[in-house]
């Protein structure tokens, strides 16, 4: 009896992988899944006095950077940018 | 449904509308920066006497300016750059730009000094003595700018400065804001003073001089701003027979026309106005699209032992914080959390706001606080106030693309920016409809925007459907249906939606730059200005 069940759950698969009358015949392609919510990628660390400099250094007809995606860490200490202010 | 539309057109006889709302503080972000926010934007062929085929445009920054703001009044930011954008084929790219920065001057030898004892001083405020147009002696603080043009992408084309045709310089005088009628000399000569202001101003290529003027103005825009912001506190229909009957023959409680219901009547702004001959801005068609744009260097350092020049540095791109062309778009069309996001947008990629345009929610918000009360006033069962009409495709022409035959270029996608048909020649200012084309004034609001367009009124009838019904655009003044949509689809379109506060070109000037002197810091109470030309 247990041969038959294997048997029997054997036949059952591979109708349900087929049309039921021509193997050869296209396969539906399964329903769209849908991925659910896709997770952001984590923020990049960046240190802010670091990022304020590299944007100093761009031009102005340069593309402004963006900041969706960035975390800053605020590191800077008194008068750091001074060099930037003179 | 006919009953409905019936009674709705009932509501419309008795209603005379008109709706205004521009750009003041509109966006979060942008209220933290007064002096590079946008409030209004104007573009028309200009209208003054011997002025054929120039166009104006005028944008205008620094809202709600109190008059008597001093000492220190309403500068522009020498850290920001202003610019007017112009697209002459239609694909909502700027093919010329002008730029405008602007710098912040002391005297010669430094801030007028006084003696006080032993000592010299000097002086506190930003005016000492009188001023005007041969003596600025007693000015402390006064600005300049320069004008670029570039032509091709703002930031990356070929950029030429622009000169004074009256002496080659390149740098321009802004006149000091109306600090009140004693520094000027009496009532009056605030405009003399400004006007002497008015450069004329070469364009490489372009025969035809341009005329540039940077300064205060009285703001033209007219609104009940506090009473529309208050969940609209009024009931926005003609509450006379006509604007103006005084007859209360109009919608039951509704709101009749009074000049004092304007909040912004003793407020000013600051126009960059420009006048450039249509053969300089006009492609092989002969309609262009303009928007303005204000940028702030990317970082700002702040300088923590400031001094005059610099009390911060800015560096990096120019990354764009304000942009304006067709009025109230921002303020009542797009989502608020994503207001600055379209201010820092270029009309290329307004397909991102498609959605506010095309399922716009201010009608909803007006069918919930009036539809019950129109209902119970009109004994009607109307059962919305909303178009139905979704897409709506009307406001996609009304805001995004143009309309054929009028202002629409023959190529090019939606994008939102005004657009302005340069062979319709302007209406003398005596003959300008307020409501513009609706009203069959084919070279008013939407075709390019004047400042005597009541854009308030005009815009509010157009979102709850005006362009379901018949305009008088046919032989004669016939009703014409634009096919966008039925009146059935819009159950108030044709109610003469209004707030109450009049406007007109007979409120303004008739010649450059249009707008009237500025409301003077002083004396308290002074009358509003009025025309002058």
């Amino acid at each position: 009896m247990k041969i038959f069940y294997v048997l029997l759950l054997g036949v059952t698969l591979l109708t349900a992988c087929s049309d039921g009358s021509d193997n050869n015949a296209a396969v539906a392609p399964p329903p769209p899944v849908d991925p659910g919510p896709v997770e952001p990628p984590p923020p990049t660390m960046q240190s802010f006095s670091a990022f304020a400099r590299s944007v100093f250094a761009d031009p102005a007809n340069s593309q402004p950077r963006e900041l969706n995606g960035l975390e800053f860490v605020f590191d800077a200490n008194d008068d750091d940018f001074a060099d930037l202010l003179r | 449904m006919k009953k409905l539309t019936l009674t709705a057109t009932a509501v419309a006889m008795a209603l005379t509308a008109q709706v205004q709302a521009s750009s003041h503080r509109e966006a979060p972000f942008i209220g933290k920066y007064p002096q590079v926010d946008a409030t209004d934007f104007y573009l028309f062929m200009s209208y003054e006497p011997e002025r054929t085929g120039y166009v104006t445009m005028i944008a205008n920054y620094i809202p709600l300016q109190a008059a008597y703001g001093g000492p220190n009044y309403f500068p522009l930011d020498s850290n920001a750059l202003y610019e007017i954008h112009i697209d002459s084929d239609g694909d909502a790219v700027e093919d010329r730009t002008f730029q405008f920065r602007f710098s912040d001057n002391l005297p010669a030898g430094g801030v007028i000094p006084l003696t006080i004892g032993d000592k010299s001083v000097t002086s506190v405020l930003r005016n000492i003595g009188p001023v005007s147009a041969n003596d600025a002696s007693g000015l402390n603080h006064s600005e300049s700018f320069t004008l670029t043009l570039v032509d091709g992408p703002r930031r990356s084309g070929n950029a030429q400065t622009l000169t004074d045709a009256r002496d080659g310089t390149a740098e321009f005088a802004k006149p000091f804001d109306y600090a009140g009628t004693k520094t000027f000399g009496g009532p009056g000569n605030y405009e003399d003073y400004a006007r002497s202001f008015i450069h004329n101003v070469d364009i490489p290529g372009c025969e035809q001089p341009a005329r540039v003027f940077v300064g205060q103005r009285h703001e033209a825009f007219k609104l009940a701003l506090g009473e529309v912001f208050d969940l609209v506190n009024f009931v926005p229909v003609e509450g006379d027979s006509s604007p103006g009957a005084g007859d209360g023959q109009g919608f039951p409680g509704g709101i009749t026309q009074d000049p004092e219901r304007n909040a912004l009547a003793r407020n000013n702004v600051t126009s960059l106005a420009l006048e450039v001959h249509r053969d300089c801005l006009a492609g092989e068609e002969a309609i262009v699209g303009a928007w303005t744009t204000a940028s702030l260097p990317q970082a700002t350092i702040l300088n923590p032992t400031a001094t005059f020049d610099k009390p911060e540095v800015g560096g990096g791109a120019w990354t764009q914080v304000s942009r304006l062309s067709t009025p109230l778009v921002n303020e009542l069309v797009i989502g608020y959390d994503m207001k600055d996001r379209f201010n820092g947008s270029e009309p290329r990629d307004d397909g991102q706001f498609a959605d506010f345009v095309t399922n716009p929610v201010l009608p909803a918000i007006i069918d919930t606080l009036f539809r019950d009360a129109v209902n119970s006033t009109l004994g009607a069962s109307l059962e919305t106030l909303a178009p139905t009409n979704l897409p709506r495709t009307d406001l996609v022409a009304a805001f995004l693309t143009g309309f054929e035959g009028v202002n629409q270029f023959a190529s090019g996608g939606p994008a939102e920016m005004l657009r302005l048909n340069t062979a319709i020649d302007p209406t003398p200012r005596s003959q300008q409809q307020p409501l513009g084309v609706a009203a069959g004034d084919l070279a008013g609001f939407p075709n390019g925007r004047r400042p005597g367009d009541d854009t308030v009124d005009i815009a509010l009838r157009v979102v709850m459907g005006a362009l379901c019904h018949d305009l008088p655009l046919g032989d004669g003044g016939s009703g014409v249906n634009l096919g966008f949509c039925a009146p059935d689809d819009a159950a108030i379109g044709n109610v003469a939606l209004t707030d109450g506060a009049p406007l007109s070109a007979a409120d303004l000037d008739n010649r450059f730059p249009y707008l009237l002197a500025p409301y003077p810091g002083s004396p308290a109470n002074a009358p509003l200005p009025t025309p002058t030309f």
